[in-house]
């Protein structure tokens, strides 16, 4: 049985990095940018240099401090025209973009050079000199205001153009719209634009001449060495030891890393919130189970009975109701003035807090009254289910020869089921056992919510919404784990509870 | 409370709104809609509700010293610098103290560190500031000029990450010590601002010893940190200490939490609740004459996290709950339905600033959409289109205010009453339409147009944001309205931070949203200004004329309100003139204390209510304010 046991918990291995491997695809392919998310609150503003510039340095060194300035993987299949720093682009519409070119003209050195055109022509589009507002003053005409946004406006639709008609056709208004700026008397537009409008014209020309689409055709593998898996499993320092790590440990050590929410470690949310969706979990599946055993075994033994059929009747109506419905009803049942006040209606605790010298009896004595509600609501769904199987189970054992016998033999109902068949029918039971494992990590984002429950439903809800990857990551991981750990455990139930199973070669 | 930056956080009323007019205190048990004084209305100058104390104490009010609030969300973080939420600014007026705040009574900017408002130069440029001498931070140590210029280097510094807060030094030149005098200094712009008052209303002051034990900033100066040049050159000792300072720990864990107010967070459980303790021995307990921001009544208030509409009503009946500002508007409609509630708390739909509407891309061509709102007789048929009187009645139970432009009416000097809402009415828009070109040529019932040679039928999108609800049934009853007109909406729902990402890149043709406003002179630069829209800035739609960019330079920079004003009011109708946004609806808070409570004044300046003001009146309690 050991050895069954420790080679299962060699298998975990594989199947962690497997499921560690999907969920860090998952991430990483997912739509938006963490860093822009982050610093969503800030706009570009009030066109301030400093802080334009502050920014962008702040956004670096965060993206650094995250690793997305890295390449996703290992390695990557691409064909012989994509470059192996297409990842060093920032912006990801400028990137899908580039991508586009490269799949049309696959001549990545010539569309850098392009791209670095727009992006020079798109930044003095952007400003918006002191001396461009002295000049405002002088010309008296509003149609330089016009003509400027036009511009910009432009110049930003070519970073995302990919259609060489269309490309050039915006060149061609631009260079219109730099003649209107001469016409306006607006000489310095003139000078800054026009040479840079040409760059652009000529670059996207040595494109369109250059086009090597044959490379498009042939793959081409790109291997990296530091990338973002790496980074997430082995940390930021020494792949072995973990030393020089500044800001990962790395996934292997036990650092799923902090949260683009809250900045904080995201072991330590997940540390705070499980014990509360496990507990919950725990206490429940402990109640389902003293509750559903019994019912089972008793509508087995009392097959056809009124008890059979009304306790059948009665959990599955209870099995109908969803349990928001019913969190709702028991709250405005049992926590309102109105009916009846003897339960609270939210939180874990009382709005006070509980004392830290108070003792142990005494926390808890404060803190079950807040959790009677949410564990009837985590607990009456699984009764109907539990409870069935338990029938099923047991009247398959009470036909059989060893069962007669033990009435035969003139014993108890209650030692008859309980003793000699019990045993013999809670295999489906111990199945349904092993997914409880994942199922106390993920929490009920509903239940939890309802009831001010601060476990990992609210956390996991909060985390998709913020789209705040390395926590859904590490819950991702965390409940792959556990439904190995769940599976294991039910494997070793199953030998225990029935000596004919056995996992030893011979 | 500067509404220097209005952030695109997505606060979207889930729930409805009301009219606020007042809430009078009532016979026991019932409710009735009264006028008392400082109440709401159109014909007085108060921005407040003052609630009269109860008459009668009743026997099961709690006599304990502690205010519960209800919140739905906790601050993202209580850093001094690096933090942008509603929650957060809330528990900074009772944690930390700045030099100047809002008077949340007469809505006018106050001294709250300093002992005067500044004095002003002739060219305006120069702010001249005297601390007051009787500010003691928690280890006993003075409050000093070095901690002022301390704050001001933190915030400007390149290495800090608070770009929300960086954009308020725009204008700032340089901070120095007044030689005459150790309390007092003078703060100098390169330009005229509105904001070069304002932003200290946005600024808690920080104490130099906690955040910078070595001094590292004292190197630099503050003209350094403002340098563009600077930001790129590489300070070891700068960043070392830039490391330090945004460090997490200095937002989350209590023991790393300072600040002048008279409230300290001892307890903090993440979406759970928030307990600030008055703090023993504090400066303003010595005061002979505290003012209303300078006392601290309560000996805790405890901020607690309930999302669910049940449990909050069933929190305040149970009277678990003293105050809540996040009650829905069926919520409370409900609640006053319950004498038992009626005797027990304070209630009212409270106006605000906030106001909801649908913006329009009218420049579609930089992201290669198609131009369906580049003209102003479409926008205008589409507001024409827009059923917001029964949208009203349906989903804001009648308690919603209509918008005609973009500021509330509860900004009295600027707000235009002459600009009316555009009224529901099919056939001008239908006319408005047809003038634009948009017909129906081929009989299918839905508009078209040639565009580029090509025949473009009037089929758009509308994004929504998920989990708004009301938002989402307004969106169906749009949909159904423009049909009626031959335009087509599809509604698109995309979740918060996917539906902000494509605002600043244009990815849209319509949108649901919402600004948060505040009392404060506005800087209409950051939503309405050109510039602001090509570079990732909040004009999210484009808006912007010549004239329009000219009002609002001109606005920022004039510092006298009799002409300030009249400007702003010509950058409204120019807006109402070109129909941005479809202007729908100013959101009412909903606001309940518990009447155990003096004080239970309701303002219109977010959140709604100050928590140290409230004053436990429980016969044969005497409330010590000093520990």
């Amino acid at each position: 049985m050991l050895k069954y046991i420790l080679r299962r918990i060699l298998i975990f291995i594989p199947t962690l990095f497997v499921i560690s491997l999907i969920a860090f695809v998952i991430s990483i392919n997912a739509p938006g940018d963490p860093v822009e998310n982050l610093f969503a609150g800030a706009k570009g503003g009030e066109g301030s240099s400093a802080s334009n510039a502050g920014m962008t340095k702040a956004k670096d060194e965060l993206r650094h401090e995250l690793g997305l300035d890295l390449p996703v993987f290992y390695f990557t299949l691409t064909s012989l025209s994509e470059p192996d720093t297409l990842y060093l682009i920032k912006d990801k519409s400028h990137k899908e973009n580039l991508e586009r070119l490269i799949n049309t003209y696959g001549n990545w050195e010539f569309i850098q050079e392009y791209y670095r055109s727009l992006i020079a022509l798109r930044n003095e589009a952007l400003i918006r000199t002191e001396a461009d507002s002295n000049l405002l003053k002088q010309i008296t005409s509003d149609s330089l205001l016009i003509i400027e946004d036009n511009f910009a406006q432009k110049c930003i639709s070519l970073l995302r153009t990919q259609d060489a008609t269309e490309i050039k056709s915006k060149i061609n208004a631009l260079q219109t719209e730099c003649g209107r700026f001469s016409s306006l008397g607006a000489n310095n537009f003139l000078e800054r634009f026009n040479s840079l409008l040409s760059h652009c014209e000529n670059t996207f020309a040595a494109v369109e001449s250059n086009s090597s689409q044959w490379k498009t055709w042939i793959p081409a593998l790109r291997f990296y060495g530091y990338n973002q898996y790496h980074r997430w499993l082995f940390g930021d320092g020494n792949w072995l030891t973990g030393n020089g790590s500044e800001h990962c440990h790395g996934v292997l050590r036990g650092d799923f890393g902090v949260s683009y929410a809250t900045r904080k470690p995201v072991t330590e949310t997940i540390g705070r919130a499980l014990p509360w969706s496990m507990s919950l979990t725990a206490m429940s599946v402990l109640l389902a189970y003293l509750i559903s055993i019994p019912i089972g075994v008793q509508a087995a033994a009392k097959r056809g009975s009124f008890f059979d059929r009304s306790s059948s009747v009665v959990l599955f109506m209870l099995y109908s109701l969803p349990s928001f419905f019913m969190g709702t009803l028991l709250l405005m049942t049992f926590a309102n003035p109105d009916v009846l006040s003897i339960l609270p209606a939210n939180g874990v605790g009382p709005a006070t807090g509980i004392p830290e010298d108070a003792t142990l009896w005494e926390k808890f004595n404060m803190t079950w009254p807040y959790l009677v509600l949410p564990l009837i609501c985590y607990t009456y769904s699984s009764l109907a289910f539990l409870s069935r199987t338990m029938r099923v189970a047991m009247l398959e054992i009470s036909s059989l020869d060893f069962m007669r016998t033990a009435q035969a033999k003139g014993l108890s109902s209650n030692l008859i089921y309980y003793k000699h068949g019990l045993r013999n029918a809670l295999l489906p039971i111990i199945t349904v056992f092993a997914n409880i494992f994942p199922l106390a990590v993920g929490g009920s984002v509903i239940l939890e919510y309802l009831f001010g429950i601060p476990g990992m439903g609210p956390e996991i809800l909060t985390a998709v919404q913020t789209k705040d990857y390395p926590m859904i990551v590490a819950v991702f991981t965390l409940s792959g784990f556990m439904t190995l750990v769940g599976y294991l455990v039910a494997d070793i139930l199953y030998a225990i509870a029935d000596p004919r199973i056995s996992y030893s070669k011979s | 409370m500067t509404m220097k930056n209005q952030f695109a956080t997505g606060l979207f009323a889930l729930s409805i709104t009301a009219f606020l007019a007042s809430c009078s205190d009532t016979p026991e048990g019932k409710f009735t809609d009264g006028k008392t004084e400082g109440t709401d209305s159109a014909s007085n100058d108060v921005r407040y509700i003052l609630n009269k104390k109860a008459d009668k104490w009743q026997d099961d009010w709690s006599k304990e010293n502690v205010v519960v609030y209800h919140w739905r969300g906790e601050p993202d973080n209580l850093h001094p610098t690096n933090g942008a939420s509603n929650p957060r600014r809330m528990i900074q007026d009772y944690t930390q103290r700045f030099l100047l705040n809002i008077d949340l009574q007469t809505l006018e900017l106050r001294p709250d560190l300093v002992t005067k408002m500044p004095d002003v130069s002739e060219d305006g440029l120069t702010y001249t500031y005297e601390l007051r001498s009787d500010v003691k931070w928690d280890d006993g140590s003075p409050l000093s000029v070095d901690d002022v210029i301390f704050t001001m280097k933190a915030q400007t510094c390149p290495q800090t990450n608070n770009p929300a807060y960086k954009a308020l030094f725009e204008f700032t030149k340089t901070v120095e010590k007044d030689p005459s005098a150790p309390n007092k200094f003078k703060v100098v712009f390169n330009k005229r601002f509105l904001y070069n008052i304002a932003m200290f209303g946005d600024i808690a002051i920080m104490q130099e010893k906690f955040h910078d034990k070595d001094g590292v900033l004292k190197k630099y100066t503050i003209e350094q940190f403002l340098d563009p040049e600077f930001a790129k050159t590489q300070h070891p000792d700068l960043e070392a200490w830039g490391k330090e300072f945004n460090d997490p720990k200095y937002g989350r864990d209590i023991n790393f939490l300072n600040g002048l107010g008279p409230y300290k967070v001892t307890a903090w459980e993440d979406k759970s609740r928030m307990e600030l303790t008055r703090k023993k021995a504090h400066w303003t307990q010595t005061m002979s004459n505290p003012g209303y921001y300078d006392v601290a009544y309560p000996e805790k208030i405890i901020c607690r996290v309930i999302t669910d509409e049940n449990a909050i009503a069933l929190e305040l009946k149970n009277q678990t709950i003293d105050v809540s500002s996040w009650i829905s508007t069926h919520g409370l409609f409900e609640l006053r339905k319950d004498s038992l509630f009626n005797r027990n708390f304070h209630s009212a739909f409270v106006y605000n600033f906030d106001w909801q509407y649908m913006g329009f891309n009218m420049k579609p061509e930089a992201v290669n959409r198609t131009p369906f709102f580049t003209d102003k007789n479409v926008r205008r048929a589409i507001a024409h289109l827009v059923p917001c009187d029964e949208m009203n009645q349906t989903y804001l139970d009648g308690q919603a205010v209509r918008m005609s432009s973009a500021v509330t009416p509860t900004r009295k000097d600027v707000f235009d009453p002459s600009l009316k809402p555009l009224a529901y009415d099919i056939e001008k828009a239908k006319q408005l339409l047809d003038a634009a070109g948009w017909k129906d040529t081929d009989g299918d019932n839905v508009r078209d147009k040639m565009i580029n040679g090509k025949k473009v039928k009037f089929e758009f999108e509308l994004m929504i944001m998920t989990g708004n609800v009301a938002g989402a049934n307004m969106a169906k009853d749009i949909k159904e309205s423009l049909y009626k007109a031959g335009v087509i909406a599809n509604i698109r729902s995309l979740e918060f931070v996917t539906f902000y990402q494509q605002l600043p890149m244009h990815e849209f043709d319509m949108y649901f949203g919402a600004w948060s406003g505040s009392a404060f002179p506005e800087d209409y630069k950051q939503i309405w200004h050109s510039e602001q829209w090509a570079n990732g800035g909040s004009n999210y739609v484009g808006f912007g004329t010549p004239e329009s960019d000219k009002l609002v330079d001109s606005i920022r920079v004039q510092l006298v309100d009799s002409l300030r004003h009249p400007m702003e009011r010509k950058l409204m109708s120019i807006i109402y003139d070109e129909q941005p946004y479809v202007f729908l609806f100013m959101v009412p808070r909903k606001v309940a204390i518990h009447k155990r409570f003096d004080n239970a004044n309701m303002f219109w300046e977010k959140p709604g209510v100050y928590l140290p003001a409230l004053k436990l009146w429980a016969p044969g309690v005497v409330i010590n304010t000093t520990n």
